[in-house]
This record gives structure tokens, sequence and C-alpha cells, in this order.
């Protein structure tokens, strides 16, 4: 945990510290196109005679936001629906829980790539997307946990007290909730990542920016020659950044709940 | 409840699913601003020719007309003329079906492999350095971007080792394996293994496996990181079952108490996580197929997003739906035959 920790924290200081750390203009267009690492420019270039240390200091910035705001967008909506749906029960519950199931079947990729084909490739419509895939998780186990807790006889006991139902959710339901919520954000952040860089690497998105998924969507000419500078750095990043993530989701989990150990 | 009834409620409950996401990618794409018509002409056009185009595509109808007419067609195995063109979109998927399902198909077997090996072998040596070594394989592995994965596979086998070519699913200009012909009756899968062992086309095989050893690789690696994870929880669980002490204290060697008793048991659990699975490996092709020029339907779909081809998206979307329904209905059943508790 201490080790995603470590990785989370450099990614994150390093992105918000991009435009303090005097690295040239990532977007800039050079004449040296795909050249090795050299002094002038200590990662290389890529096509477009970029710097490749500048794009790999840049490049997060776009896809934190976007797993940032999904993660924030999926907890807003996930939670909520998660509540009602375990308190309502009955018609209101099956059908959100059909829908939701459904959605939650279906590839993430594809389902992203539609709505940001429709709606256009800024940073909204890319968490939007995402939001829209992966709510269904925060629902599943919002709803199960509450489920199960709210039948639990302490919170009977809470209710013949005369507690009301949004003291129950605040005081017994939601600390039950909240390790699960916290693992599954922090898959959310790591999946957002994957699936953000998926689709630049794909090229729906917008190639000018400067992003590790677009660098990788250019590396795939540039390996051809042999560049490999232009798909390491970036790669490395992105992976970095998802094992961060994925490594602290699996400690908590851990401490949370012996068992796994 | 008998295993037929369970099957039949299983099957019910598939329905919806599809109709959901039908629905749902329906209303999405229509709001998708620009013409596919004023697009093919390149906005050149006369208006009684953009009439008759809209009309071949149906778009001149009311949007809940247009819901229904696609609806009643995908009965009919219809899903419409490609707005690009113009040639049945049902077929063009069919025909890429085959490229995909082989992907799958192989990288699914090398997760599986792998991810049982290495799963069993942390959970029997728990807590050693082999396990932690497991245990972190696993998360990376399951962390890392298949298309950087790709990537890397194709820069140091493809580019400078020069062992595997870096994309498509046979050598350039070579002939696709036309499978078996018995008589009059014609056999050919679209798989290309399998079509050139039943052609008993040597050369063709290796070619097609080549081929296919990368991609293949790449998916089923990155995909079997959350197989290593779950088999080895599963192990660690039924490990620890009584069963398996007694199995222990009988004297039974250890190879026959982990492998005859608790990985068939352990391996339960996994069965149900494959179906999710699933839906990964499809969203996985897409990358893969991309990366690595395979023409099957997330290849197709991105191309044709390109296009705005309406028809051709939603097609390709209500297969993978159809596809997904069907392999979760598959597993469920299986799992309900393995473990028939769960028919109670």
């Amino acid at each position: 945990m201490l080790a995603g920790l470590v990785m989370v924290v450099f990614i994150v200081a390093m992105s918000v510290l991009a435009p303090f750390l005097g690295t040239q203009d990532p977007t800039f267009l050079g004449s040296q196109v795909d050249s090795p690492p050299s002094p002038r420019h200590p990662l290389g270039t890529d096509i477009g005679a970029r710097d490749m240390l500048a794009r790999v200091v840049w490049g997060g910035r776009f896809l934190l936001i976007v797993a940032a705001l999904a993660v924030i967008l999926c907890m807003a909506v996930g939670i909520p629906l998660g509540l009602l749906s375990a308190y309502r029960g009955g018609m209101v519950d099956r059908v959100v829980t059909l829908i939701l199931d459904s959605i939650y079947a279906f590839p993430s990729l594809v389902f992203a790539l539609i709505i940001v084909i429709v709606f256009g490739s800024s940073v909204f419509i890319y968490a939007l997307a995402i939001a829209v895939v992966y709510v269904p998780s925060y629902f599943r186990v919002v709803r199960s946990q509450t489920l199960t807790v709210k039948e639990l006889p302490y919170v009977d006991a809470a209710k013949s007290a005369g507690a009301g139902r949004l003291a129950i959710i605040r005081k017994y339901i939601w600390p039950n909730i909240i390790p699960s919520v916290v693992t599954v954000a922090t898959i959310n952040f790591a999946d957002a990542i994957l699936i953000t860089a998926g689709l630049d690497f794909i090229g729906v998105g917008n190639l000018t920016r400067p992003d590790w998924g677009v660098d990788l969507y250019y590396g795939r000419e540039a390996i051809l020659s042999g560049a490999w500078w232009v798909i390491a750095f970036s790669g490395l990043m992105i992976l970095v950044t998802t094992l961060g993530f994925s490594l602290i989701s699996e400690g908590y989990a851990e401490r949370t709940n012996p068992k796994l150990r | 409840m008998g295993l037929r009834d369970y099957v039949i409620i299983r099957v019910l409950l598939t329905i919806p699913l599809v109709l959901i996401l039908l629905s749902v990618v329906f209303l999405l794409i229509r709001v998708l601003p620009g013409n596919p018509c004023l697009l093919k002409f390149e906005h050149n056009v006369n208006p009684q020719l953009l009439a008759t185009c809209e009309s071949s595509l149906g778009l001149n109808k009311p949007l809940y007309v247009q819901f229904v007419d696609y609806f009643l067609g995908l009965f009919r195995g219809n899903l419409g003329l490609s707005m690009v063109d113009f040639q049945p979109v049902s077929a063009q998927i069919l025909s890429r079906f085959p490229a995909t399902l082989e992907l799958v198909l192989y990288s699914f077997m090398v997760a599986v492999i792998v991810g049982i090996l290495l799963g069993s072998l942390g959970a029997t040596r728990r807590g050693s350095v082999t396990d932690g070594a497991v245990k972190v394989i696993g998360i990376l592995l399951y962390s890392w971007p298949v298309f950087f994965l790709g990537l890397i596979f194709q820069l140091i086998f493809g580019v400078y080792l020069n062992w595997l070519p870096t994309g498509g699913r046979l050598c350039a200009g070579c002939q696709v394996p036309q499978g078996l012909t018995i008589g009059s009756v014609h056999i050919q899968t679209g798989l290309y293994t399998v079509d050139s062992i039943l052609a008993g086309n040597l050369p063709d095989l290796v070619d097609s496996v080549r081929h296919l050893i990368l991609p293949a690789l790449t998916l089923g690696l990155v995909i079997s990181g959350v197989f290593i994870r779950i088999t080895r929880t599963n192990m660690l669980e039924t490990l620890r079952a009584d069963y398996v002490t007694a199995a222990r204290a009988r004297g039974l060697k250890d190879r026959t108490v982990v492998y005859g008793y608790a990985l068939r048991n352990a391996l339960l659990p996994v069965v149900t996580v494959m179906g999710l699975q699933f839906a990964l490996l499809l969203s996985g092709a897409v990358l893969t197929e991309t990366e690595f020029n395979i023409d099957g339907i997330g290849r197709f779909l991105v191309d044709r997003v390109n296009f705005l081809d309406y028809t051709a998206i939603q097609g390709a979307v209500v297969f993978i739906a159809i596809l997904i329904a069907t392999v979760a209905l598959f597993i469920d059943i299986l799992y309900a035959y393995l473990d028939p508790r769960v028919r109670l």
C-alpha cells in the first residue's frame, strides 16, 4: 500500500507541478522527428519532433483530471442510487438493478467509446463516459452492503428507539459501506486511466493534446522503425499510475478485510 | 428447481438485458449530429437524391417507427444496411466475427492456463517468496495497459528480433485457408487455425499461429492477472477446508490433495468470474485488434465510428450485447450444473 501511495503521489505531484518544472512546450513541433534520447532531448522526440520529456511530464494531467472527475460523478450517482434501491425495494429496486446490471455486463471501453463519439472528447464527456460504465459497480456494493446491514439487530434497535431513516443511514449504514466504496473507487481510478488512455490510443480523442495515450497512438508507427523511446516512457507512466492505484486498493482491502491476507 | 426450469428462467432474464442495451445505444446514436446521407454525398446533392437516400435508410420516418422497424428486423437477423457502403450490416459483422472469436479464444486459453498455474502455485506456498512474487505478478498484469504490452511485444519480437509478424492474420497476399469439403458439404469456420487443420495445410497453420501468438499473448496475459488473484484466494480458502485436512490426515500425497481435491473445488467460483471477464476480454479485443490490424468486430466498430455509420455501430453493439448475454447464460447454466446448490 505504501509503494502504491508513493507512486500515486509522484505522478500527481509531477502533473500538478508540470508548469513549474521548466520543460519545453509539449506541443511544440520541432524539426528532429523520432530522434533518440540526446542531451537536448533527454527522452528523445516523437513523430512530430516534440520533446518526449515534456510530453511525459505534461501527459498525465488530462488523464488524472478525467479520472478524478469520473470518480466524483460515480460516487454522486452510484451511492445514493444504491441506498435508495436497497431501502425502497420492490419495483424501483428491480428496474434500477436490471438497467445497471445490463450496463455492468457490457464491455466498458465500447460503451465509453460510443459516448465520446456522440458527445465529443472534452474532459467532462470523458468523465461522464467512464461514470456511466462505473456507476453500476458503486451501486452494486452499496446496495448489497445496505441490504445486509439494515437487517442487523442493532439497526432494528435504533429504529425502535425512534431513529429516523437519515440518522440510521448516517450513523450505522454509512460506516459499513465506506470500506467497499473506497476499494471500488481506487480500482475505478485505475480503470478510468486505462479507459481514457485506451480511447486516446485508438485515436478517438484529441490527438493534439499532450497525453500518454496519444503518445502511444503515435508510437504505433514509430516503433516500426525501432523508436522505442516514443512508447517506453509514456507507457511506463500509465503503468505506474494504474499500478499505484491497484496497490492502494489491494492494501486497503487487506487492511479492512483480514480474510484476504 | 430443476435444471430445465432454471435454464428457462435464465434465458428469459437475458432478453431485457439485450433490449435495454439496444434502446440505450439506439437513442444515444440518434443524438449524433450530422446526416450520413449528406456525408455520403459530401454535401453537394440535389434534394431529390437526398430524399431517396434518406428513405432507403429509413431516416425519414419518426424515431419510434425506426426503433420498432429495427427491433423487428433484429428477430430476422437483419441489422439494417450500412450507411457507408449500403451493404447488410449483419453480413459484415458475421464475416468479421471469426477473427474476434479466434483472438478471444486463444487469449482466454492463455489467461486461464497462466492464471490457474500461478494462482495455485502461490496458494500452496502461502507466505513464501514464490507467493509474494505471484501476488506482485498478478497485480502487475492486472494493471498493465493492454495496448502498452502489445507495443512492447511488437517492438521486441516483431521489430528487433524479427521472429513474429506485428499485424494481420496471414502473410501479405496469402490465401485464406479453405477448410474441408466432404461431398457436397463445405466446412469453413473462418478461424484460420481450425480451417488450415481441416484443409490439412501445415504451412497455413504455422502462418496463422505465428500471427496469433503476439495478440493472444498480449490480451491473455493482461486478463490472466484477474485469474491469478481469484484462483489464489479461492485455493487458500479451499486448502483450509475440513475435507482437505481429512484427506491429508489419511496420508494422501500432497499432489493428490492439492490437484485432485482442492483445485477442482477452488475452480468453481472461478467459472462465474469468467463470464464477467468475457466483457473485459472484448474491451481488450477492441484495442488489440486495432493494434495488430486484425479485421474483427472491434476494429470494424472503431473504423465505422469515424464514418458515423449509425447502423454499423448499432449492429456491432447489438451483436456484442447478444454475445455477452449468451456467454453469461452459458456460464450460469454450467455453474448450476456443476454446483446444484445454485438451483435451490
